[in-house]
């Protein structure tokens, strides 16, 4: 069903493309510099605004992020923090560390931003302009071997390229509208084998690789099967080795080899899903999202059972902490644990039914929340 | 004046030869010009009983302050922001989720739907249709009204209810953030849709309050109403309080006339020409075409204790007159011939001060220096005029000349006592406690602080209903009650372009960050809203798109008064704290700095203000540039009388000073009493001075007229305090009860108003008494006059 609602909305995009490169011409200039090139505003409100992921670096240091290029990073285990340099003030949606001092963060506007200084100073390396240009070349080099293609196409083939090259010439459009409308679109999550290798996934299926800490990116869509483009919401790995994107429409996608091969699965459910996270069992995982829906998997998604979790709310971000609990939290301040590997959860609702959006654990055993409201630190069963 | 005196009052505004002439005027046509007053007065009476109630609240505010012109531009863009009420129904026994509590709820729904004036398709509350809960599906969007269709008051109904109100996200909006009230809102019209007539808020008020307030207030359920057209139905009724206030001050004021003079008639004589005064003053302004607002309602009762004042001062010369044997028509010439050219200018110098006050450009400021004017003009014929004409056939009674014959007769023991202020060694001690005291003042009145400082509606008492209901809704939910308006302005059709909006984002998250901005909304909260929303409610999509396509489509349905239909105008809605002044500082300050770094003219600009703290924050910059200025010239402009009177610096000092001290300290009680300088107290301070320096004019006078005839200082006090000290001290304690009656109207401003005028008239003629003859103990040399007084004695000699 999601499907049919994200094909219209798609196509709505597409339909007035000649209106709005015109629009494009009349828009006035004003004096500010673009939100890409503007710096976040060191603010004491930035801990008390939306923030999206938070993440315990090697070493303990805490790091969250959120709207208006707000980074904050704590060294005492979160009673206080302090915030980074950012050179842009879009919102950013995720953050990944490899090691103490090298993290990627990516968010809106096609944003990838780098730190080398364990996440107190940031700098560009990669936007939606970028990945705009990228895209267009791209799909115009497909349009010019599909063209190719066409002229040796047998009698047979034909049909088929023929709709192949429509669809490419489509896409191709489409890039060059994003390109004149100066639209982009935001990156929403992002993970690192080390410190060279690493993926960012993001809406209308992005999915972009570097293989040189972030030097230079190439998009890997193609390599993977999302033929309407749904948004690649969460890259996770489960396992060393072992990587799973989830999506809108209930995509699941995997890699048992770091990332060089993908496979779409069938999927338990048909709604978006926002995540997974290792149960700490061999090939053991769950994905989570929408309306309370979480699913488990004992095999690396070979089959999946439903998780009854006792929620309607939609579940934002896991995490399995080092004693093994699980804990899953969602929109209007729900928080789910689990103590047995994700088979039972036991749910709560924060008094102020704040959303969450991110979730992990200090080196003093608290549990550090973000969302909608900033920081909360709370106790380990999160009240 | 005493009439042995009288040659000498020679004051050098009008010649000698005029009070004569005048006075013949006067007096040989005694009923010629009773039968012209008498049909004033009917012509003016019948004008000032249709005299209409002006509420016009254009009058509060300084038109010509830029963030006013501003707003009145766009008032018909901002309009839809506006006007609404909003009840809040309390369940004073437990939570709201009883059936006992929704059936009220219900029914209170029902009744405000059908009170006219109220926008029926606005109306929301937990009842009506319109408020609606939603939620994200596999499918899309799932929603319903909160109200479960099957709702029948059960238990199981109610916890449906209750689900519904928490996704329905009403929760700080229309449902009290500890579930114990919801709100009702209802969006009024301005003018009826249908009769095109002006919504009378008086009318809507009281509607509310017998039909709702009265009608379902019990044990467990009470009603708060908030909003623009309660708070001026209120204000309205308590402009009636003023009439009562009125019979009050009229009485007091008559029985202590009847104990001042001991005669009947020489009491009613006074009152009648006063109130004469007061019934051509309101005439007056109705021909002018004004109206009696809150403010100007009030110097009707100024206009009445001024014209006691000066009235006491012939009913006094008068007796004096019939005590040395005049008859009636005889004393009252006389009291006129001594006291007209004193009265005038006392009169003069009440007027001119009132006039300083159209140095501030707020109308309802200017209006009142206008209006007390006009009364002060007025009282110079009831008073000056009309009241001796009348006492030449009225006369003064027996026992009144009896009682002045032998109160005068006697060495009265507290003129004795209080002579002792111009003792050589008293005076330095008046002087040094003088000094002290304005010290005291100077160092307290520091802290004086500009607007108004309570929360709440500024025009009505912080514990009054409005008020109470006021704090009890802020409290519960989440929302202000002072909120400034940032015009942001776009060419036609670009107010939401991305970069209008990316503009206004930033200038939002610069405003949140100034203290006292408790949060801020505008068409970019709700693009962003809807935003989550289409994205199945991720947070994560919490952002402007530069999809132009995207971002129209997240505000098609955004709120009328977000945006102005064709879409050239968005407000941003700064919601604050408090209506402080440093607030107010803070935060337009911060908005300007924005709007001249990134204001492009046509294409974009941040205009301020609008909002009830935008008027305030207006109000107070208007208020803290003319405070200084009206001081200074209303202290100039009565020095510059009392020098044209006196041609003496040192007399001028002598009055003055002890003004400046009443000054000084009114402050400091401002600042004791939390009170700021506002609207309301900048004209005390011109009306207090204004009137103040009649009592120094007074004793001066006659103190000089006695050291010219060769007394020492002390002594020539002491006949001054026999002479005119008693009358003085009258005025002062009739002037007080004027105006101390508003101390009780339900109204904050005219109760301010009535008690630091009270505490400058009663402090100006303490000042008078006590302080000017100590100061003259140091800056008056009796040789000097008397020397002057000589060669002039000689000049007219010799001129002879």
């Amino acid at each position: 069903m999601a499907k049919t609602v994200k094909t219209r909305v798609f196509k709505s995009l597409l339909l007035p493309i000649v209106a709005a490169s015109s629009f494009a011409l009349s828009q006035p200039v004003f004096s500010f510099p673009d939100v890409l090139e503007t710096s976040a505003t060191k603010s004491a409100k930035a801990a008390e605004s939306l923030l999206l992921d938070v993440q315990k670096l090697q070493g303990g240091r805490l790091v969250a992020a959120g709207e208006r290029g707000h980074v904050l990073y704590s060294d005492d285990n979160g009673n206080s923090w302090v915030q980074a340099d950012v050179p842009v003030i879009v919102n950013i949606i995720s953050i990944y560390f490899v090691n103490e001092n090298t993290g990627w963060a990516v968010g809106h506007d096609g944003i990838v931003l780098k730190s080398i200084d364990g996440g107190k100073s940031w700098s560009r390396q990669f936007d939606g302009f970028m990945a705009n240009e990228q895209t267009l070349v791209q799909r115009q080099e497909l349009v010019e071997k599909l063209e190719a293609e066409l002229e040796s196409a047998s009698e047979s083939e034909l049909e088929d390229v023929e709709y192949a090259l429509e669809e490419a010439q489509f896409a191709m459009e489409d890039a060059q509208f994003d390109i004149e409308g100066g639209s982009t679109k935001p990156f929403l999550d992002v993970w690192f084998k080390d410190e060279n290798v690493g993926f960012v996934v993001g809406a209308y299926g992005q999915i972009i690789k570097t293989v040189d800490g972030g030097e230079s990116w190439t998009s890997i869509a193609d390599e993977l099967e999302n033929p309407d483009r749904f948004h690649l919401n969460a890259i996770k790995s489960i396992q060393p080795g072992h990587l799973v994107i989830v999506g809108e429409a209930g995509l699941i996608i995997r890699s048992k080899d770091n990332g060089l091969n993908w496979e779409t699965l069938e999927s338990p459910y048909d709604g978006s899903l926002f995540g997974a996270v290792s149960t700490r069992q061999l090939n053991g995982m769950l994905v989570y999202g929408l309306r309370g829906n979480v699913f488990r998997t004992s095999d690396f998604g070979d089959s999946w059972e439903n998780v009854d979790v006792n929620t309607e709310q939609t579940l934002n971000s896991g995490k399995a902490f080092k004693d093994g609990t699980i804990m899953l939290v969602g929109n209007n301040g729900v928080v789910l644990k689990s103590y047995d590997s994700g088979r039972n959860f036991s749910a709560t609702v924060r008094k102020d039914r704040s959303s969450l959006v991110g979730v992990t654990e200090s080196d003093d055993g608290r549990i550090v929340l973000v969302g909608q409201d900033g920081l909360y630190l709370a106790l380990p069963n999160a009240e | 004046m005493s009439k042995k005196h009288h040659h000498d009052s020679d004051n050098y505004i009008l010649s000698p030869e005029t009070e004569p002439f005048l006075e013949r005027l006067f007096f040989n046509n005694r009923v010629l010009f009773l039968l012209i007053f008498l049909g004033l007065t009917v012509f003016l009476s019948y004008s000032a009983v249709n005299i209409k109630p002006d509420a016009s609240l254009e009058k509060l505010i300084p038109l010509k302050h830029p963030y006013i012109v501003n707003m009145m531009d766009n008032r018909d863009s901002l309009s839809n922001l506006g006007n609404s009420i909003r009840i809040s129904v309390e369940s004073t026994d437990g939570s709201v989720f009883n059936a006992e509590y929704m059936d009220a709820l219900r029914q209170i729904t029902d009744e405000l739907f059908y009170i006219p004036g109220v926008d029926r398709a606005g109306l929301k509350s937990l009842w009506t249709a319109n408020v609606r809960w939603v939620e994200v599906t596999e499918e899309g969007f799932q929603g319903g009204p909160v109200i479960p269709p099957t709702y029948d008051g059960s238990e199981e109904s109610l916890e449906t209810l209750r689900q519904n109100i928490l996704r329905s996200g009403t929760v700080g909006s229309l449902v009290a953030n500890n579930f114990k009230s919801t709100i009702i809102q209802a969006p009024l019209f301005e003018k009826n849709p249908e009769t095109g007539e002006r919504l009378n808020y008086q009318e809507f008020s009281r509607e509310l309050e017998t039909r709702i307030r009265d009608k379902f207030e019990n044990d467990n359920i009470k009603v708060h109403i908030v909003g623009f057209a309660k708070k001026i139905g209120d204000l309205m009724d308590g402009i009636r309080d003023i009439g009562f206030f009125a019979l009050v001050a009229i009485a007091i004021t008559f029985v202590l006339l009847v104990l001042y003079a001991r005669c009947f008639k020489a009491a009613i004589v006074p009152v009648v020409c006063s109130i004469i005064a007061v019934f051509w003053q309101l005439g007056i302004l109705n021909l002018l075409g004004f109206g009696l607002d809150p403010y100007s309602v009030l110097v009707p009762f100024l206009v009445f204790a001024i014209g006691i004042s000066h009235g006491v001062q012939i009913i006094n010369a008068v007796a004096l007159e019939s005590a040395e044997g005049r008859d009636k028509l005889g004393a009252a010439r006389h009291a006129f011939r001594d006291l007209y050219v004193p009265g005038m200018l006392a009169l003069m110098s009440d007027g001119i001060g009132f006039l300083t006050l159209l140095l501030i450009q707020i109308d309802v400021i200017q209006e009142l220096a206008i209006t007390a004017s006009i009364g002060v003009a007025v009282i110079i014929f009831t008073n000056l005029v009309l009241l001796p004409l009348l006492m030449s056939y009225v006369g003064i009674s027996k026992s009144g000349v009896k009682y002045y014959e032998k109160s005068s007769a006697a060495e009265p023991k507290i003129a004795k006592i209080m002579s002792y202020c111009a003792h050589p060694t008293v005076a330095p001690i008046s002087i040094l406690v003088g000094i002290a005291l304005a010290g005291a003042g100077v160092y307290y009145g520091q802290d004086l602080k500009i607007g108004d400082l309570d929360k709440g509606a500024p025009e009505l008492h912080p514990d009054s209903r409005y008020n109470l209901d006021n704090a009890f809704i802020t409290d519960n939910y989440s929302t202000s009650a002072d909120v400034m308006v940032i015009m942001v302005k776009t060419d036609v059709e670009q107010c939401s372009s991305y970069q209008a909006m990316d503009a206004i984002d930033r200038f939002q998250w610069v405003m949140e960050n100034v203290e006292g901005v408790q949060g801020t909304a505008s068409l970019v909260t709700v693009s962003k809203i809807v935003s989550t929303g289409m994205n199945e409610g991720n947070l994560k999509w919490r952002s402007l798109s530069r999809n132009q396509q995207i971002l129209n489509s997240s505000i098609q349905r955004a709120p009328a008064g977000l945006l102005n239909p064709d879409c050239s105008l968005a407000p941003v809605i700064l919601f604050l704290a408090d209506h402080k002044a440093e607030t107010l500082e803070r935060v337009t300050l911060e908005a300007e700095n924005f709007a001249a770094e990134y204001n492009i003219d046509g294409e974009l600009e941040f205009l301020l203000a609008a909002g009830s703290a935008g008027i305030d924050a207006a109000t107070n910059q208007v208020i803290e540039a003319a405070q200084d200025r009206m001081l200074a010239f209303v202290y100039a402009v009565v020095s510059i009388l009392c020098f044209i009177t006196f041609r003496s610096i040192r007399a001028v000092l002598c009055i003055i000073t002890p003004l400046g001290i009443t000054s000084v300290l009114c402050e400091a009680l401002m600042v004791y009493k939390g009170i700021g300088v506002k609207v309301e107290t900048l004209p005390v301070i011109a009306l207090g001075v204004g009137i103040g320096v009649d009592y120094g004019i007074y004793i001066y006078t006659r103190l000089e007229t006695y050291i010219r005839d060769g007394l020492g200082l002390q002594a020539a006090y002491l006949e001054t305090l026999k002479t005119t000290g008693k009358a003085v001290a009258f005025t002062g304690v009739t002037l007080a009860i004027g105006v101390v009656t508003w101390v009780w109207s339900s109204i904050k401003f005219q109760s301010n108003m009535g008690f630091l005028l009270t505490f400058m008239f009663l402090w100006n003629m303490v000042g008078a008494l006590w302080l000017l003859p100590a100061l003259a103990r140091f800056l008056i040399r009796p040789e000097q006059i008397l020397a002057k007084e000589r060669i002039r004695q000689q000049q007219q000699i010799s001129d002879d």
